[in-house]
């Protein structure tokens, strides 16, 4: 009887452990190889030079784009280095990676909703911030960090629930 | 009304806490201790001076001064403030404490987390002493991807196990879908 509930925790397990391999495969292909690319692609081509444009105080502040990373310094530190990421990041997908199921979640709709909602919000702070507004360079750092652990930290829900499926 | 708008789930409870903490956290970061750079200067210098004594110790000759460490007749590294995962140690234990559980077994897996998480940080200053020597050239790539080498495999186990020794499943039985 041992022997079986062994053999069939085992079984679960690999099949879990496979069907997880997958899904990490599937995010690093559709990540790497499209959305990436394409928010580099956007940051390089659309993002950066919009906010150069933008940008009234022309000879302090340091617009660029690192991968997928946009950076907003100041030369003469007027404000912390500040970095953004594009919604639906990394984090995003992975987070949806361990979440994917057939079954309709809050959880996820939350996830959604949330990174759409960065579209309208992101571009409002940096238009803010590079228009002399420095006191927004913490916030929107202390927002970048906080979504990445929290997307992280969803991700981890998602594995520990993946596992406790049956 | 009143009882839907005080009852929140405990997943909602989760999130809320948890960018609560990760934001706090990184304000406090960027705003003091940063800007301070006490605690930042003693934990690069005394990094630093670690990872000189374990490299001596495997026999390889290193040299150290204050912030730089290289291997003899190489490219020194140096180990400025904010390079010393004490961020990422932050958003550790943001996890830790807005998950729910026992309070013994999370002060056990926050000491041991940020315990391991700044002897992982000497052994990547190590690893960068190595590195430079024999490939200086690729420098930045080794410095972009240290962080999910060095670091992000234990927060995210030590995280993992914390769901698992926390002994609580209700936010994910219930809440999640």
């Amino acid at each position: 009887m041992v022997r079986l509930d062994h053999y069939k925790w085992r079984k679960f397990f690999i099949k879990k452990a496979i069907e997880l391999i997958l899904r990490l495969f599937v995010f690093i292909l559709l990540y790497f190889g499209l959305v990436r690319p394409i928010q580099e692609i956007i940051l390089g081509d659309i993002v950066v030079p919009r906010l150069r444009h933008w940008n009234n105080v022309e000879n302090d502040i340091f617009i660029d784009h690192s991968q997928d990373d946009l950076q907003v310094e100041s030369r003469g530190n007027q404000f912390i280095d500040t970095r953004v990421s594009l919604p639906f990041s990394a984090y995003y997908f992975l987070a949806i990676t361990f979440f994917f199921s057939n079954q309709k979640s809050r959880l996820l709709g939350f996830i959604h909703l949330y990174n759409l909602g960065l579209f309208i919000v992101l571009p409002i702070l940096c238009y803010h911030l590079i228009n002399g507004y420095f006191w927004l360079a913490p916030l929107i750092n202390a927002h970048e960090m906080a979504y990445k652990a929290l997307f992280l930290s969803i991700g981890m829900l998602g594995l520990k629930k993946y596992f406790s499926e049956k | 009304m009143e009882k839907e708008i005080v009852n929140i789930s405990p997943i909602s409870k989760f999130v809320i806490t948890a960018i609560f903490i990760f934001a706090g956290w990184t304000l406090f970061y960027d705003l003091y201790i940063l800007p301070d750079g006490d605690f930042e200067t003693f934990l690069s210098l005394s990094s630093v001076s670690l990872a000189a004594s374990i490299l001596k110790v495997v026999g390889i000759e290193v040299e150290s001064n204050g912030r730089l460490i290289s291997c003899l007749g190489s490219k020194a590294v140096q180990v400025n403030n904010g390079c010393n995962g004490l961020q990422l140690i932050g958003l550790y234990s943001g996890f830790i404490i807005a998950y729910p559980g026992n309070w013994i077994p999370r002060m056990f897996l926050l000491i041991t987390g940020i315990s391991l998480l700044l002897f992982a940080n000497v052994v990547r200053i190590s690893f960068f002493t190595i590195f430079n020597s024999n490939f200086p050239e690729h420098w930045d790539i080794a410095h972009d991807v240290s962080s999910y080498i060095f670091f992000y495999p234990i927060v995210l186990s030590l995280w993992y196990v914390w769901t698992i020794i926390s002994g609580e499943n209700s936010l994910l039985k219930k809440q999640l879908n």
